[in-house]
């Protein structure tokens, strides 16, 4: 429908209303929007249209313009509903491209302070620090109330946790805290997503859990994002592991 | 306010229909000429996909009244082929054939609460509702009409 179509299927459709309002002749003005909106046509477009037919309504002989007034409002109400759906879409489209892009910058930083080159520290407890620094992106970046880092090795295993116990003034720092509110969640497949931490050759390094996400379950994009975090967080364990022992750390 | 009501949807005609009272029961509820509107519109949009997907189906409203609040709840069924993958089917909606948004995602987001139960073979039931809160000044009268009907409260 071109704009001139639209034109003068609106001008008859608004003299239907004018003269016989009802819902018949407003389902026809939710159509017309409709096909506007699947044409392409923006709603300056629709609204220069309704002004052209509500003007000449207004010229015909004998009109009572109040009545006319009145009909013109409820059906451009009814026009331009299709394009609030529309709207209220694009926006929630927008939404979502905005934490993707905050979940990538998130993750481009992560992956940079994990190559960065100071990690190649000696002490374990800079290990530690690391796997600190991936529980609280992971968490941060999936909105989880929970994640937990644990590495298995040759000695007990080594963990690091980041909680968000819904306190404004910033997370929970105090690990046995962690570990008691992993004791508290409820143990449904639902409310948990894990990947495996793996080293190049395929060989179990440890995992990384997530618990509780702060609104709703846990999508397919979560999990994807945390894979993505378990693949950079394996490198960089391994490579310090292959600095420590070389050092002779671990 | 009144009971439920029960449109039966073959054809255009009962869009028309159904349209017509989801207003009437909008208006008896309060709801302004706006949220009537995008009630009415999400339900063209069901009962559009109802008679292309499933030729034909029903859709019914009934008013809900809570403490604080009143909602419109419309339950749209049919016994079409139903939807494979109904996640899909409500979030999608600018990459899916119109790309527009419309259809099934447009009605979610022009109401407050909505949900697809589907089966592949076994029909379809969506379910969705409106609310609105009273302002103050109506919750104040409800309370005098409540104490003049209970007076022992």
């Amino acid at each position: 429908m071109s704009a001139i179509e639209l034109r003068t299927s609106y001008e008859a459709a608004f003299h239907n209303h004018v003269v016989g309002a009802g819902e018949r002749s407003l389902r026809a003005a939710y159509e017309l929007g409709r096909e506007a909106v699947g044409r392409g046509l923006s709603l300056l477009d629709l609204a220069e249209v309704h002004h052209e037919a509500l003007r000449s309504e207004i010229r015909l002989e004998g009109v009572d313009a109040e009545a006319v007034v009145r009909a013109a409002g409820e059906f451009f109400l009814e026009s331009v509903s299709a394009y609030e759906m529309v709207r209220r879409g694009f926006e929630e489209a927008s939404r979502a491209a905005l934490l993707q892009r905050s979940r990538l910058d998130m993750l481009r930083q992560l992956s940079d302070f994990l190559a960065d080159t100071s990690l190649a520290s000696d002490s374990p407890e800079s290990l530690k620090e690391v796997l600190r620094l991936i529980a609280e992106q992971a968490r941060e970046l999936i909105g989880a109330r929970l994640c937990l880092v644990t590495l298995i090795g040759d000695g007990p295993p080594l963990t690091a946790s980041s909680y968000w116990a819904g306190d404004p003034s910033g997370t929970n720092e105090f690990e046995a805290d962690h570990l008691s509110a992993v004791a508290s969640l409820p143990h449904v497949p639902e409310r948990r997503l894990a990947a495996a931490l793996k080293s190049l050759d395929g060989k179990e390094l440890g995992a990384l859990e997530l618990f509780d996400k702060e609104d709703g379950d846990f999508t397919a994009v979560d999990k994807a994002t945390l894979v993505h975090i378990s693949q950079m967080a394996s490198a960089a364990v391994e490579r310090l592991r292959l600095h420590m022992r070389g050092h002779g750390g671990d | 306010m009144g009971d439920e009501v029960v449109v039966s949807i073959r054809s255009d005609q009962d869009m028309v229909e159904a349209r017509a009272k989801s207003r009437r029961l909008a208006d008896d509820l309060g709801f302004s000429r706006t949220d009537a509107t995008l009630i009415a519109t999400a339900i063209s949009e069901i009962a559009r996909n109802i008679l292309v997907h499933a030729g034909r189906g029903e859709i019914s409203m009934r008013p809900l009244c809570e403490d604080m609040r009143y909602g419109l709840v419309v339950i749209a069924r049919d016994s079409g082929p139903g939807i494979r993958d109904v996640h899909r089917a409500v979030e999608s909606g600018f990459a899916s054939r119109g790309g527009l948004g419309m259809g099934l995602p447009g009605a979610r987001r022009l109401m407050d609460e909505f949900d697809v139960e589907s089966e592949p073979g076994e029909g379809t039931t969506v379910t969705m509702t409106k609310w609105r809160v009273p302002d103050d000044l109506e919750r104040l009268r409800e309370k005098r009409l409540r104490r003049a009907g209970h007076p022992s409260s």
